[in-house]
């Protein structure tokens, strides 16, 4: 009998048991292995070499600590010496360095019954150093002392380790520069969902210092890994053949999620219940469920931050100081000063380009995507929608044959035919797209670029630019002539990247079979 | 041989650098105290771990880190404590009988130093110092039979706390205190100091720069074209990379600045690639490896090259600053006496050539890194 779909810990993986949690991690073993070789075949004579793992959100870096922590634990070449202790994404008490000292010796003593009293002892020493930097160095070196005396070493887990590290002062991050390049009794690897600024900070402590490994989001054979597993694990006899028809908008999905583990766990749950939803539908179901995190996100930002956003949301693709100031008739100094904590806080992403005039555009694609659908007006639901139709057509359109080279002309009158269809209606496009795909492709083989740019410059009979209905192939014509538009490719957002490589792929192979 | 970033490589993590630790013994035997001077991870800390770990005979090394020190009597307490816990010190009492005693004497005097801080009842007539003892006990071992080496490591962000906390005038003192240690101290008695950030220039904002007068500057070079190799070659093997023959020749070929740290950083996306697409690298492996790190995770880490400036110098010099980079990474090359008519461009160019950024060598200012160099082409502008 198939087990139920219960996928409450999405959000906490800490409350999972530790078998279960160890049954469940499916993917990202590659990494996972890296990692737990690095720890189980050094013996921490020296000091270690320290890690952060960094990913956006959801892309399962508690998981993956916990894994590591569960596996120090179950290995009996380790946990004699070794004591793994997780500091998990709520420590968000530790503000100052000896409090990290502090809490340390606590979770110490929860785990271990020889440092039960470390905790306690470590307290009371603070009577006798008012001073908080004298008191940070007597209790790390208490610390020392007892694991020494037990002939332990800690390996520490830290979530949300920037949140921590932005918190302690200058005097004492060099401190704990200094104790983790000099101390073999503790190793630490952390997890961060932002880039942590100190470390590529020369003026700073630790610039440089960890060695980082990043989490990308899953690609299209793990998704399909991560999703068969997963059907295995609840028992589904009957997944494969859903996951077979579907596989396209699978696809689909995972571009535009950017293969989020979270989004394509949630993916699995959907596709379970409702087995035959369109792509648009699919999409529907994730955004609702992001819902809660994406409305947080903008009600936390200040009321100027929350314009500008919306501004270069609406745009979608990378905007100018000059274009959001158009739209939120705000001055442009203010704007790129906003911008720059936005870009400080990774909501927004700069571009930098060849002139003066750098780009924005919003950090995390699938919250853009959210805003379009859930927030945004004026349409902005039927230009994602179609997206959605061009990347449905192109993820499961059946494979390209050198027969089904276009032979359009080189006119821009002969590619306006196209322009009443596109302003029927957003589903119109799905019809007109295996006709016109290959037509526009054919064009970029021939290297055949000015009625193409003037068809991406019109507009349908509704206003709509087309460059917008087709992102994807104007990208890819604006990769092609970057030479001529060297700014102009950099505006494209990340959802679209391994479609525009793709369709450049097959431009080249036209080119290379015309050759 | 693993590929360590940021941490200190020991054992036989660390690749050894013959011809530097060549160096440093030789001026170690002309009786030199040393300033190792290099951009920040060019390798000073794992060099000076390795000299403590595999000493030459007739040596013992002390590495200390004195980046959390900002006071002179707890710079002279950590030395204390770290001089009398080292193999150094266990070293010298089993050849030479009469260290035994001073040893002894000095736990003794430290000892009271600390209960004088702890037990305020006792105090009575004027305490000893971490410093008097410390200076007192150097200059009566007897260092015939060996060298001690006291290594340094971040001296420069202690002198920075030290002002920051106590003011200039401790600030310099602290400067004198440190040389009056070196020239009294026995002759066996050496010092190696080195730091991330330019000593000689926060000397010379104290107006003390006489108080480092008598170190011997040592700059810490890329390493050579073979030194590379090897390097690359080690670290590619241990995670089990293959690698068409010459690739290693034309990936250096393409760093020109063969600085381990930067060597790891592509080696590394290598790494990673290698492992995706499990594909034996070659030259077009390489250049896609190449153009990815300057466009992603190290794109950031160009960013902050340009963004440092603003962090490490006034508003207008920071402009002057990004203005010469742009023209020299135009020109590829420039002549030294270019850009005499911008003010300030002496110490500018000082600072670019210390964090890194570009060389004087061949009587041109370059760039060190050709990639660093198309990344300023391209998006330098102001």
């Amino acid at each position: 009998m198939a087990r139920r779909v219960n996928l409450a810990h999405l959000y906490n993986p800490q409350i999972l048991e530790k078998d279960e949690l160890t049954e469940n991690f499916v993917v990202r073993l590659d990494i996972f292995k890296r990692l737990y070789q690095e720890i189980s075949t050094v013996g921490m004579k020296y000091p270690e070499q320290h890690y952060v793992i960094q990913g956006n959100q959801g892309t399962g870096k508690t998981t993956l600590l916990l894994r590591l922590s569960y596996a120090v634990e179950n290995d009996p070449s380790l946990r004699d010496w070794l004591v793994p202790i997780v500091f998990n994404e709520e420590e968000y008490g530790i503000r100052r360095l000896y409090k990290l000292w502090l809490r340390l010796a606590e979770l110490l003593g929860e785990k271990q019954e020889c440092f039960r009293n470390l905790g306690e002892v470590m307290k009371e020493l603070s009577q006798q150093f008012p001073e908080d930097d004298e008191f940070e160095r007597a209790a790390f070196k208490l610390l020392s002392d007892s694991l020494h005396r037990e002939q332990k070493k800690i390996i520490l887990f830290i979530d949300n380790f920037g949140d921590m590290l932005s918190k302690f002062n200058k005097d004492e991050a060099h401190r704990l520069r200094k104790i983790l390049q000099t101390s073999a009794d503790l190793r630490i690897f952390a997890a961060s969902s932002r880039t942590i600024e100190a470390f590529h900070d020369y003026k700073h402590p630790f610039y440089e210092f960890f060695k980082i490994e990043y989490l990308k989001g899953l690609n299209h054979e793990q998704t399909e890994e991560l999703l068969l597993k997963l059907g295995e694990r609840y028992q589904l006899k009957d997944f494969t053949s859903t996951l077979q028809q579907q596989r396209g908008r699978i696809e689909v999905m995972r571009r535009l999620t950017g293969g989020v583990i979270r989004q394509m766990v949630i993916l699995f749950e959907v596709l379970v219940k409702e087995k035959n939803t369109d792509a648009f539908e699919l999409l529907e179901c994730l955004l609702d469920r992001s819902t809660p995190l994406y409305k947080n996100r903008m009600d936390k930002l200040p009321p100027q931050q929350q314009e500008i956003v919306e501004a270069i949301a609406h745009r979608w693709d990378a905007v100018s100081v000059k274009e959001i100031s158009e739209r939120t008739r705000m001055g442009s100094k203010i704007i790129s000063a906003q911008l720059n904590q936005l870009v400080k806080s990774e909501v927004v992403f700069k571009i930098h380009t060849t002139t003066k005039n750098h780009l924005y555009r919003i950090k995390d694609r699938f919250f853009n995507i959210w805003y379009l659908v859930r927030l945004a007006r004026n349409g902005s639901i039927g230009r994602v929608q179609r997206l959605v139709n061009f990347l449905d057509y192109w993820c499961s359109r059946p494979a390209v044959g050198p027969d089904s080279d276009s032979t359009a002309p080189a006119s821009a009158d002969y590619f306006n035919q196209y322009l009443p269809q596109l302003a029927d209606s957003d589903t119109a496009l799905s019809q007109v797209l295996p006709q016109l795909c290959p037509e526009i492709m054919g064009l970029m083989a021939q290297q055949q670029y000015p009625p193409l740019l003037a068809f991406f410059n019109a507009q349908d009979a509704q206003g709509r630019s087309i460059a917008d209905q087709l992102k994807p192939l104007y990208y890819a014509l604006m990769q092609e002539r970057k030479e001529e538009f060297p700014n102009e490719y950099l505006r494209m957002g990340e959802e679209l990247e391994s479609t525009v490589e793709e369709i450049l792929v097959q431009v080249q192979s036209q080119q290379a079979r015309r050759a | 041989m693993r590929n360590i970033v940021g941490q200190t490589p020991r054992g036989t993590d660390f690749f050894k650098r013959s011809a530097i630790i060549k160096k440093i013994y030789r001026r170690l035997e002309a009786g030199n105290h040393i300033f190792l001077s290099a951009p920040r991870r060019a390798g000073k800390t794992s060099i000076m771990r390795f000299l403590e770990d595999n000493p030459q005979e007739g040596y013992a090394f002390i590495y200390i880190n004195t980046e959390d020190v900002d006071d002179l009597e707890d710079f002279f307490r950590l030395l204390s404590e770290e001089l009398l816990d080292s193999e150094a010190a266990k070293k010298m009492t089993q050849l030479v009988e009469s260290s035994k005693g001073l040893f002894a004497a000095f736990t003794e005097k430290i000892t009271k130093i600390k209960l004088w801080d702890l037990e305020v009842q006792l105090k009575q007539g004027e305490p000893s110092t971490y410093k008097d003892e410390f200076q007192d006990l150097l200059k009566k071992l007897n260092t015939r039979k060996f060298t001690i080496v006291i290594m340094l490591d971040e001296f420069p962000v202690t002198l920075e706390k030290i002002h920051k906390k106590h003011g200039e005038y401790q600030a310099v003192h602290f400067l004198h205190c440190n040389r009056a240690l070196r020239q009294e101290a026995n002759q066996g008695i050496q010092f190696i100091y080195t730091g991330s950030i330019g000593l000689a220039s926060i000397a010379s904002k104290l107006n003390a720069t006489a108080a480092l007068n008598d170190l011997n500057v040592l700059e810490i070079p890329p390493l050579s074209t073979a030194e590379a190799r090897r390097f690359t070659a080690r670290l590619l093997k241990a995670y089990n990379v293959k690698f068409e023959d010459g690739s290693i020749d034309y990936l250096l070929s393409k760093l020109q600045w063969l600085m381990p740290f930067f060597i790891q950083l592509v080696v590394q996306v290598l790494i990673d690639e290698y492992e995706t697409r499990r594909k034996t690298i070659d030259q077009k492996f390489i250049d896609q490896a190449i153009e990815k790190s300057s466009t992603h995770r190290n794109h950031l880490y160009f960013v902050n090259y340009y963004t440092r400036l603003e962090k490490s110098l006034p508003p207008e010099e920071a402009k002057v600053a990004k203005k010469i980079l742009l023209e020299i990474a135009n020109k590829t090359e420039v002549p030294l006496d270019a850009f005499e008519e911008h003010p300030h461009s002496r110490r500018i160019l000082e600072m670019l050539i210390l964090d890194g950024y570009i060389n004087n060598n061949q009587n041109a200012y370059r760039f060190n890194s050709p990639i660093l160099r198309d990344w300023w082409k391209k998006y330098g502008k102001d």
